[in-house]
């Protein structure tokens, strides 16, 4: 089971808590019937009766259980993740560098953010072959000014 | 999530009722635990408090499909099925369990 259907299932518990009631209740009284048939006193269904108790609570702590072992595997998930991203230091070091470079390109595509608005108006005057974009031109300047430099 | 191949007594619920499903038409929980009562002559006995958790486990592994429907008295009840994947546990299951057997039955011979 996936961690997400745990989650919603925890979520959808009512409707799930209904079922499992509908359930119980058929197989009590397929108990019953079969005592009735067989000219018992029924003692079987009493018996199953208390056996089931409070199976809904039961079912809840199930669930409970699934959920959080679901959340002690992403937490394992993470650790094992971090461990192995400590022993492979060039392959992180580069995924890192490759990460930051998409984020540093991808931002000033679609946010008028305040650090990159300040980048244009202040940095950019000052150092015209940083490595700079305007937010409604995605165009990288070191190429262009260095052209013009060099030409 | 891992399977529960670990966990010996759960592990053989899972079994009996794969089992039983295999060489049936979709039963319903009652049924199944009866059927097992019978094969046993009553020496097995079924939970209903273990039964119906593991039917639902055994559902969200994809190893049962159910359905509801209406048993022969007319109630309403839902009949588990056994899928593709629920057989191949099923074989892999009884294999630990023989495995396991002759195991315990070679210390015991020992001692």
């Amino acid at each position: 089971m996936s961690f997400l259907t745990k989650l919603w299932n925890s979520l959808s518990s009512s409707k799930l808590h209904a079922e499992i009631q509908q359930e119980i209740e058929t197989h009590l009284a397929l108990l019953e019937e079969e005592a009735r048939t067989r000219g018992l006193d029924g003692r079987d269904a009493q018996d199953a009766r208390q056996r089931f108790g409070n199976l809904g609570k039961h079912f809840e702590n199930i669930r409970d259980t699934n959920l959080s072992t679901g959340l002690d595997d992403l937490a394992h998930d993470v650790r094992f993740a971090l461990r192995q991203m400590g022993r492979n230091r060039g392959f992180t070091g580069v995924a890192l560098l490759v990460i930051a470079l998409g984020i540093a390109t991808g931002l000033p595509l679609d946010s008028q953010s305040a650090i990159w608005n300040g980048c244009s108006e202040r940095i950019r005057p000052e150092f015209p072959g940083s490595l700079c974009m305007a937010a409604h031109q995605p165009v990288i300047l070191l190429s262009r000014h260095g052209q013009s430099e060099n030409g | 999530m891992p399977k529960h191949q670990n966990d010996r007594l759960q592990g053989t619920l899972d079994m009996l009722i794969l089992k039983v499903l295999a060489g049936s038409t979709p039963s319903h929980g009652y049924a199944i635990a009866q059927r097992i009562h019978g094969l046993t002559a009553d020496r097995l006995r079924i939970e209903e408090g273990s039964l119906y958790p593991a039917l639902h486990r055994m559902t969200n592994d994809k190893w049962l499909k159910s359905e509801w429907g209406v048993t022969e008295t007319n109630r309403k009840a839902r009949f588990y099925k056994i899928t593709p994947l629920g057989l191949r546990e099923l074989e892999e299951e009884q294999n630990r369990w023989r495995e396991l057997g002759r195991a315990v039955a070679q210390v015991l011979k020992l001692a």
